[in-house]
């Protein structure tokens, strides 16, 4: 459980333009040990898929790593070039990007999407490939007949799994998921994390998930980091987090999704305008448990009306 | 929160009365024509000064409820009383008069406000169409722009400068404007910033505390259905299915659909989820449920008005 698989150290991205350049990343540092899930937090714009494109090696211009290193099991992964990326992509890391489910080719059966992305990385016989499919449909529990349907044949929810299946089919000791269930109502969203944690149970890969959906990501998460404005604020295991979060920025997350049970208490958003600037280095306040220091005060939470 | 439940007494009755409301759309295809049931038998209320919730996932009904209400489509039959009159058939003069009295806050305050116009000239239009009488515009632009939680300077701003919670906010200052005694808040934080959208729900909870303004809040969130509404009603193809008293109804759902939905909301301090098989179970209860011939509304707890859809039979 404690072998780093992915370690990310002082990682600054930039959006360069001709006057001036944006950090979409700004010295992010966190390692994702082996069958852990680590979970990273934030609202749009907070530099969350920045980050897992930085992983990947998918940022393109005006995006540019200007600092910091991104080990894979100790490798360099940002000193490898294209051929040894072609062979490290998928093979060990595999992604599962927001509104995956309309990243299926429309006009090609799901088991041929299947047999492609198995025969280019691994080689072997076309039977050799749909055999595995079949195989990786079960686990998502999806009728191994389907293979032969078009993705338009088939549910949000079902093409969701099958792209998380399609992700897991060569074994990845590194799955990223942006968002996976963004789009999907609550009942298949729940369908399809269940099935993550199976498959994660079942393979043994470690995850870096990204939601803004703080109930989501306490489920399911050992880990959190909280970004904002391309900075970690906030990192912790969830359940430090949950009863003991200590930047304003988290509790305004936090507070984002009332409870579904217990008394009903008023919380507190950020105020409109809120903004955090000069963002300060994590500081451990106690066992796995790192802040950045802010001047802001906490948010209190007082009963409603 | 559930102490102001009750609704203020008014001689006049409920805000919103729906009774036997249905819906059908018309889907053509190459052969048939088929009419597809958006809502089926609607039985509504809200009171004055409450906040109902309506819950359920898309493709439910829920906002073609709203949109029924807010004369954008119109029911095939049943009856829609807002404040005691009968708005089926209004026309002209009076149908404007309706839409200043109902108004809508929908998901996305991107498109709602004129990107061409400052926040001042979206703001004085609907003074100028709503309430012509006001002589000073601008001091009521401001006091409405304080109403919604922001400072007067936005008032200059072109709405692309604003973030989507001030937006948002400005989309509320505008349904204001009109006086409205009803707000139909289509999914109004689903586009938003998640740090931003409580305060949007607070808004709205101000606005009928202070206002006396009943809304009917349209939601796929069933955690902030529970923050902010008074009653919830719980909306499955069509049919209302069960409803009752927020806080109660989310902690003992008796409709399987209901169970369903509530075991599916993430939730931080649970350790076992859901599993497959008793949602398996659950959505053959469902479908049995649904199906029924002789479906009748069993009160629960008549305290709570909680009540549900139901065959006689599967009361015991």
């Amino acid at each position: 459980m404690s072998v780093p698989v992915l370690e990310v150290q002082d990682l600054t991205v930039e959006y360069v333009s001709d006057e001036r350049a944006v950090r979409g990343a700004d010295r992010v540092s966190f390692t994702i040990n082996s069958g852990e899930i680590f979970g990273l937090a934030g609202e749009s714009g907070c530099g969350k898929s920045t980050i897992a494109n930085s992983i990947m090696r998918l940022l393109k211009d005006p995006a540019r790593i200007t600092n910091g290193k991104i080990l894979f099991d100790g490798k360099d992964v940002l000193g490898m070039d294209e051929a040894s990326l072609r062979a490290w992509r998928w093979n060990n890391v595999a992604m599962v990007f927001q509104s995956a489910m309309n990243s299926l080719n429309p006009v090609t059966r799901i088991g041929e999407q299947f047999v492609d992305v198995i025969r280019t990385h691994r080689g072997g016989s076309r039977a050799e490939a749909l055999s595995r499919a079949k195989e990786l449909l079960q686990m998502v529990r999806i009728d191994p007949a389907r293979l032969r349907a078009y993705p338009h044949q088939l549910s949000g929810g079902q093409r969701q799994r099958i792209v998380i299946a399609m992700a897991c089919a060569l074994n990845p000791r590194l799955l990223i998921l942006d968002e996976p269930t963004t789009a999907l109502d609550v009942v298949v969203q729940q369908e399809i994390l269940e099935q993550i944690r199976e498959l994660q149970t079942e393979l043994g890969f470690a995850i870096l998930f990204i939601t803004h959906d703080m109930s989501l990501m306490l489920e399911l998460s050992n880990r959190i980091g909280i970004m904002y404005g391309g900075r970690i604020v906030e990192m912790a295991p969830s359940e430090v987090l949950r009863d003991d979060s200590s930047h304003p920025y988290t509790q305004a997350l936090l507070g984002a999704f009332p409870p579904l049970h217990g008394p009903r208490v008023k919380l507190t958003g950020l105020a409109e305008g809120t903004k955090f600037t000069d963002i300060q280095d994590l500081e451990e306040i106690s066992q796995g448990h790192w802040v950045a220091p802010t001047n802001q005060p906490a948010l209190s939470q007082g009963e409603l009306s | 929160m559930t102490s102001t439940a009750t609704p203020q007494t008014s001689t006049t009755g409920p805000a919103v009365f729906i009774r036997s409301m249905s819906k059908s759309y018309s889907s053509s295809s190459l052969l048939k024509r088929k009419r597809i049931p958006a809502l089926r038998d609607i039985d509504l209320e809200i009171q004055r000064g409450e906040i109902v919730a309506l819950v359920g996932e898309s493709g439910s009904g829920k906002s073609t409820l709203a949109r029924c209400l807010a004369l954008l489509e119109t029911p095939d039959s049943g009856e829609v009383l807002v404040n005691g009159k009968e708005i089926a058939g209004l026309k002209g003069a009076a149908a404007r008069k309706y839409r200043s009295d109902v108004q809508m806050v929908f998901q996305d305050p991107f498109g709602s406000l004129n990107p061409t116009f400052r926040v001042e000239h979206i703001l004085e239009r609907a003074l100028a169409l709503h309430q012509p009488e006001i002589r000073s515009k601008r001091n009521e632009m401001a006091r409405l722009v304080s109403t919604v939680g922001l400072n007067p300077e936005v008032l200059s701003s072109f709405p692309h400068e604003l973030s989507g919670g001030q937006r948002q906010r400005i989309a509320i200052a505008r349904v204001l404007a009109a006086k409205p005694s009803v707000i139909l808040a289509d999914e109004p934080t689903s586009m938003l910033d998640v740090s931003v959208r409580i305060g949007v729900l607070n808004l709205l909870h101000k606005l009928r505390d202070e206002h006396g303004i009943s809304i009917l809040y349209v939601t796929h969130d069933l955690a902030s259905a529970r923050y902010l509404s008074d009653r919830i009603a719980v909306l499955n193809e069509g049919r209302i299915v069960e409803s009752g008293e927020s806080v109660q109804l989310l902690d003992n759902p008796r409709h399987p659909y209901t169970q369903l939905l509530v075991g599916a909301v993430p939730n931080p301090d649970r350790n076992s989820t859901q599993d497959a098989t008793k949602r398996a179970a659950l959505r053959e209860k469902i479908q049995r449920w649904s199906t029924g011939a002789n479906l009748k509304k069993h009160m629960i707890d008549e305290a709570n008005q909680h009540w549900v859809l139901a065959e006689e039979s599967e009361m015991n």
